[in-house]
């Protein structure tokens, strides 16, 4: 019994040693400072294909439409084309008025003969019998255009006058009646400027009036039309504006019937002779004139709002490089007078003022007021090679002009009329200046060309705002390019406020397409590392930059795209808390 | 002294809810009640009948890993999940058989006798309930959760993942008897088992094959599923697909029918031969089938094909969620199961073990070693496994047993300590995987032990009463 329980105890004893072997070796507590619920899935090449974006387009993204400002071509190229037009009155009347000028009215004092018997005559004429009245004066007549100097005269060459003429007066007192065949002739030297009609009258500066008298004694001259008067000037010298001539009476002849003077002899006859040259009222008008004028036209100061361009385009993050920007410009005029214009264009920012652009030109010389008379100019940096014969080219820096579209572009123009160019200038007439800019401004890539074209996803899933805390992401695959120019892609993120969240992305660049313009792949790999943020992405911005081109003026298409297939690569995988 | 105390203590109560009547370590102890459940051959000394409610209560989990294959140091002094970055993917699938398991058993007997008739017969009767779960859980998945996409393309089949349960009731009829007139030291003996199926579920994802790539992510799965009897019910979408599951405890009941037969033999070469003492036995048991009515039978298949390369005109379409949001949807889709028509009964599971060992006894009896194998056909993999025992019973009521299992475990050993009076209460205590390893779970302060290569938790515990009466072979 003793043994059986010595046995037995020894049996329990091994057993319960046995268990006694069993121990913990490892404690594991689940709590936050002991158990790291960190988990990483995926694996290190996880990747996970997103798709393709949509063909982003230029034209999708600038959003634009033909319209006043942006155009599109034949060829699908975007330009710039705004015109602005312009006209002004250029008046003479000032010139009628001040070259108006009192006319000539010249008195001599009354000359008496007395009528000789027939036997006494010394002078005959055929059957007729002359009595010279003895006069033999001379006499000046002066006048002036200082007020049309203040109106913009400079020079006068020729006075073209309207309803003006050269006429004596003369009335004849007798105590007996005058005969019918009593004729009076008057014989005038008039100054060589002045200029008359084409009459028999008119032999050199001596200018023959015969009239007949009538039975009050009034003797009734032709009038001779006086049309002109021309004026000495030496180029160089300023003109003076006031003259004085010298008229001469040459002499004052009556004229009668020999058989006449039987009943007149022994009578006295006194005529009292006038002067006079001038219009109705007593006074010249001028129709017109010859010579130089310094009139100023009214200045243009308009401003051109440039809307409905996309603020891409405005911003100022973008350069474009216009190429081959030109300007037309056509003037056109009725104006005898040439009009010198000067131009400036000035490009108005929403910060500080831009480079301005000097132009100077010149209307044309118009026959008549009836007929306008065109110029037109191509304003640009470089010429043409095709440019059109009716174009006058004027190099001006017109690329220098725009660096980026402005909001507004303002054209100053202050014109004058050509003081150095003789010219027929009409009195009473309007002249009408007009002209019109045409600005033609193809979008191009060249050296400064710098354009950012984006796309946004919106709705990024919250996981992937916890796997860019955790780990680098890349975004792999490919880009499609129709772009001309190099493009350089980046990516940044957006919260749900739209603010930029401080993730660090690289940057790569997008080969350009050919010059057929076909599609050019570029494998995608840009990384955005692994960053603590505090607010979780909403979008994901994809920023295709277009660099400048190396090969200047390729024109900007609206049909030039950019796609991306991408894939979404986390290299080592996933690691996010599954507590989280 | 007190840890070792404590220890055991911790351990018994750790196991005071639990019984199993069908102990590996017991299969040859000479005077057990409990073993006539592995082999319907063996008797007892004497007859006996189980303690009310406490006959038998069986709750066993197997798993071929334990804490040790999931959780792992990491250099900042915690624990991750095998998921860490830190732990090498290496390590982890090494860690791991081509199919991970985890199983659990729960077996309970409301009655249970046995007794003898006549010179050598020996009679049991039992009714109890079994309920079942089993899972199988390919390498290939692990492989995936853990590496993804390592490389791209990268291409993972996993085939056959499971998950079965059933629960039944039993009602076991034995008799065994002595064919010593035929052969001397022949002893054999079999069970009649009339089962009442109560549900029967099974999920299988026979093969899901993922082709991952920067280009695209090809998923094409097939997989089946039943559910026999009631209690579970799925609900439908508008397509016709599983998009729920709820239980129902009213639509529990017997819905199925079957039969099972236990049939095993013993052979103890007699005395005078040189190896007088020596024992061989075999025994199947649960030899059977289960059967439910089609019109508790319900079968569900998937079989779909989903591709994903991308979103076309990303970001365009409204928000990339929701884009993302109807991918989801279709890869969810995948896993949806569509209901076929039932036409015929269905057979549900029912797993049939088989128990061949040596043993040979020493010392007047009062000491025997053996070996053991067993091999469960189960539902998804068959369970083999070789069992060392020892006994020592300095006397015939009295056993000491120890055993090491070689197959499953190797940092575990069985023991069981038996008493069965010739008359009066009985009992069994023991366990045939009991870890030398722990990993102590700390849940807020609550330390749960569970051993750390394989949860293997398998304990016997058992009250009888010995109704006297003499075993002849004694």
């Amino acid at each position: 019994m003793k043994s059986y329980f010595r046995i037995l105890n020894a049996a329990v004893t091994a057993v319960v040693a046995a268990v006694a072997l069993c121990s913990c070796t490892s404690e594991v507590s689940f709590d936050e400072e002991s158990f790291d619920t960190t988990v990483n899935v995926g694996g290190d090449a996880f990747s996970l294909p997103l798709g393709s974006t949509a063909e982003m387009t230029l034209g999708d993204y600038m959003n634009l439409s033909e319209g006043d400002v942006i155009h599109i071509d034949e060829n699908g190229n975007y330009y710039i084309e705004f015109i602005q037009s312009f006209e002004q009155i250029v008046s003479m009347s000032d010139f009628a008025e001040r070259l108006t000028i009192e006319g000539l009215v010249h008195e001599l004092d009354p000359a008496t003969v007395t009528v000789p018997d027939k036997d006494g005559l010394e002078d005959a004429s055929g059957e007729d019998a002359v009595l010279d009245l003895g006069v033999n004066e001379e006499f000046a007549y002066e006048f002036g255009f200082e007020e049309a100097r203040g109106n913009g005269l400079v020079r006068i060459d020729r006075l073209n006058l309207g309803n003006a003429s050269l006429q004596p007066k003369v009335r004849l007192l007798c105590d007996r009646p005058l005969p019918e065949s009593l004729r009076v002739q008057v014989q005038l030297k008039v100054p060589s400027r002045y200029e008359f009609e084409d009459s028999p009258m008119v032999d050199g500066q001596i200018v023959t009036f015969t009239g007949d008298v009538d039975g009050n004694g009034q003797v009734s001259f032709r009038p001779l039309t006086f049309s002109a008067i021309e004026f000495d000037n030496v180029e160089g010298q300023e003109q003076s504006f006031t003259f004085v001539d010298e008229f001469e009476v040459v002499h004052f002849l009556l004229y009668l019937n020999a058989d006449d003077l039987d009943g007149l002899s022994g009578s006295s006859i006194t005529a009292d002779l006038t002067v006079a040259a001038g219009s109705e009222d007593g006074y010249i008008y001028p129709e017109s004139f010859i010579g130089r004028v310094d009139v100023n036209i009214d200045p243009v100061n308009d401003i051109i709002e440039l809307k409905d361009v996309p603020d891409v385009l405005k911003s100022e993050d973008a350069r474009l490089d216009f190429y081959s920007p030109s300007i037309t410009a056509s003037l056109s005029s009725n104006s005898s007078v040439r009009v010198n214009m000067d131009a400036d264009i000035v490009p108005v920012f929403p910060v500080g003022g831009g480079k301005p652009l000097s132009l100077e030109m010149s209307t044309p010389v118009s026959s008549s007021s009836d007929v306008t008379e065109t110029s037109k100019y191509w304003i640009s940096t470089d010429r043409p090679s095709d440019l059109a014969p009716e174009y006058e080219w004027i190099e001006a820096d017109v690329k220098g002009l725009l660096e980026r579209i402005p909001d507004a572009v303002e054209v100053n123009v202050l014109a004058s009329t050509d003081s150095e160019q003789d010219a027929l200038i009409e009195c009473y007439e309007d002249y009408v200046v007009s002209g019109e800019f045409e600005f033609n401004i193809p979008f191009s890539f060249g050296e400064n060309f710098n354009l950012t074209v984006c796309d946004t996803i919106y709705g990024m899933p919250a996981i992937l705002s916890s796997i860019l805390r955790a780990s680098d992401v890349t975004l792999s695959g490919e880009i499609k390019s129709t772009m001309p120019v190099d493009v350089n892609l980046s990516a940044y993120f957006l919260d749900s406020l739209l603010n930029r969240l401080d993730i660090p992305v690289t940057e790569q660049p997008v080969n350009s397409t050919g010059a057929d313009l076909s599609p050019v792949v570029t494998p995608l790999n840009i990384t955005a590392a692994r960053t603590d943020f505090q607010n979780d992405i909403y979008a994901i911005v994809l920023a295709f930059n277009l660099l400048p081109g190396e090969i200047p003026g390729i024109s900007l298409s609206a049909e030039s795209s950019v796609q991306a297939d991408i894939v979404l690569k986390v290299p080592g995988g996933i690691t996010f808390d599954i507590n989280q | 002294m007190k840890k070792i105390v404590l220890s055991t203590i911790i351990l018994v109560i750790a196991s005071a809810s639990v019984a199993n009547a069908q102990s590996r370590t017991g299969y040859f102890v000479r005077n057990s009640t409990q073993n006539h459940y592995m082999n319907p051959a063996f008797a007892p000394d004497q007859g006996y009948v189980g303690f009310p409610f406490l006959s038998g209560v069986n709750v066993q989990s197997a798993t071929n890993f334990g804490p040790s294959t999931f959780l792992y140091p990491l250099s900042n002094g915690k624990y991750g999940l095998f998921l860490n970055g830190e732990v090498s993917s290496d390590e982890f699938l090494s860690g791991l058989k081509e199919f991970s398991y985890a199983d659990f058993n729960i077996g309970y007997n409301l009655i249970d006798a046995g007794w003898f008739t006549g010179k050598d017969s020996f009679w049991t009767i039992s009714l109890g309930m079994d309920v079942n779960v089993e899972s199988s859980i390919p390498k290939e998945l692990f492989r995936f959760l853990k590496n993804g996409m390592s490389t791209d393309p990268q291409a993972y089949s996993i085939q056959n993942l499971s998950l079965g349960a059933s629960a039944y009731a039993r009602l076991s009829v034995g008799y065994s008897r002595g064919l010593d007139e035929f052969v001397e030291g022949l002893r054999v003996g079999g069970k009649l088992n009339l089962l009442a199926g109560i549900s029967d579920i099974q999920a299988d994802i026979e093969r899901l094959d993922l082709n991952l790539s920067s280009q695209s992510w090809n998923v094409k799965s097939l997989g089946s599923a039943h559910i026999l009897g009631g209690g579970l019910v799925p609900a439908f979408d508008d397509q016709g697909y599983i998009d729920g599951v709820s239980f129902d405890p009213s639509g529990l009941g017997v819905s199925g029918f079957g039969l099972s037969f236990d049939l095993g033999a013993e052979y103890t070469i007699s005395e005078g031969t040189p190896v007088d003492g020596l024992r061989f036995s075999v025994s199947v048991t649960d030899l059977g089938f289960m059967s439910y009515g089609k019109n508790k039978s319900r079968l569900f298949t998937t079989e779909r094909e989903f591709m994903f390369d991308g979103f076309d005109n990303l970001g365009e379409k409204g928000s990339l969620d929701a884009q993302l949001e109807e991918l989801t949807d279709d890869l969810l889709g995948m896993a949806s199961l569509k209901e076929e028509t039932v036409s015929e009964a269905q057979r549900g599971g029912l797993a049939a073990t088989l128990h061949a060992g040596v043993d040979y006894s020493f010392l007047e009896d009062k000491m025997n070693v053996g070996i053991l194998y067993s091999a469960r056909f189960g539902r998804f993999r068959t369970d083999n496994e070789l069992t060392l025992a020892w006994n020592y019973s300095p006397v015939r009521s009295f056993n000491v047993a120890l055993s090491y299992s070689l197959l499953k475990t190797h940092t575990t050993f069985g023991w069981l300590l038996t008493f069965v009076p010739t008359k009066g209460v009985g009992i069994f205590l023991g366990s045939d995987y009991t870890s030398l390893n722990y990993t102590s779970l700390n849940f807020d302060g609550f330390k749960l032990p569970v051993p750390s290569k394989r949860v293997m938790l398998d304990v016997n515990f058992g009250l009888t009463i010995s109704l006297g009466g003499k075993n002849s072979r004694y």
